[in-house]
């Protein structure tokens, strides 16, 4: 498959359905970084196509270093942070009933432990929870969470180990 | 009483220590049941909160990409010039209000500075002119 690099390439050059590709590899992690941030689908996907099209808006000045997907992921992120700042909203990852993403255990204690987790994650304040959810749920790296963040790898590391710790203390009790 | 190894046990398990310190705390966890205890734990733990991978969208990539394009077209038509004059001076009444004024006084300037040779070049090709005629 064509790498995202040379798509950008491409699309620069003038071919514009390069985007169209673009955004179908990309838009499920862009809702969903933005849905774990902010706990909310319909904003959340609005948000993700505000990033899409600010990242058309700023393409020819991609630098070809970072992966397309930590620059998106950058940008769905703040988007998503400034709109949790202008509503005050506080409980993200709440439960969507119509959303049947996520591993939904049968046993009943499995079940209370996860609602526990989301909770405790919830709690957790915005740095450490970016963490969490960048590297523990979307599988980024430990280089593109910092680079999404735009923090040091050590910090990225010791805000994790510490959140980590704090959601075991909370579903051990 | 809390070892120091305690708080990079995350980092640890991620593999994302380097060799030589993952040697130190292999040899550490052989030796304290605390910290491998806790080791279990996070494993545990960590192996839960990736339980919560990515969620699926709800509607089709169609739909997305129509609603997407919709924006973009409507960013893509831009408001006319005086309506983005307009704009500014209903967000930025100082700062317009400052370039207008920073461009009258441009223009005064521009008048009287220039004005006096303007009008001895104007005086000099009409006797040209006359000259010729
Ligand atoms: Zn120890």
């Amino acid at each position: 498959m064509e790498d995202d690099f040379s798509l950008i390439r491409r699309y620069i050059a003038g071919e514009t359905a390069c985007f169209e590709e673009l955004v179908k590899r990309h838009w499920k992690r862009a809702i969903s970084v933005a849905y774990q941030t902010i706990g909310d689908y319909e904003e959340a996907k609005d948000i993700s196509q505000e990033a899409f099209t600010r990242v058309l808006r700023s393409i020819s000045q991609f630098r070809f270093e970072a992966s397309f997907s930590t620059w998106l992921s950058r940008i769905v992120v703040n988007l998503s942070k400034n709109y949790l700042q202008r509503t005050k909203k506080k409980f993200p990852l709440q439960e969507e009933a119509e959303l049947e993403e996520r591993a939904t255990p049968c046993n009943l204690d499995d079940r209370l432990q996860m609602a526990d987790l989301k909770d405790a994650i919830n709690s957790l304040k915005e740095p450490y929870r970016m963490c969490i959810i960048l590297k523990d749920i979307e599988g980024f790296s430990y280089k593109e969470t910092a680079r999404i963040l735009d923090c040091p790898i050590g910090t990225v590391m010791s805000r994790l180990n510490a959140a980590r710790r704090i959601l075991r203390k909370r579903l051990k009790r | 009483m809390s070892c120091k190894e305690r708080r990079c046990l995350g980092t640890y398990l991620d593999g994302e220590i380097s060799g030589r310190d993952y040697e130190r705390i292999s040899a550490h966890l052989k030796g304290c049941k605390t910290c491998s205890l806790e080791l279990e734990g996070l494993k545990e733990t960590i192996g839960l909160i990736k339980e919560l991978k990515q969620i699926e969208p709800k509607g089709d990539f169609e739909d997305y990409l129509r609603e997407l394009n919709k924006k973009l077209n409507k960013e893509t038509e831009r408001p006319g010039l005086i309506e983005e004059f307009l704009n500014i001076f209903w967000n930025e009444p100082a700062l317009a209000l400052g370039g207008v004024s920073f461009i009258v006084w441009l223009g005064i300037i521009r008048i009287i500075g220039v004005f006096p040779q303007n009008l001895r070049l104007f005086e000099y090709i009409a006797k040209k002119v006359c000259l010729i005629l």
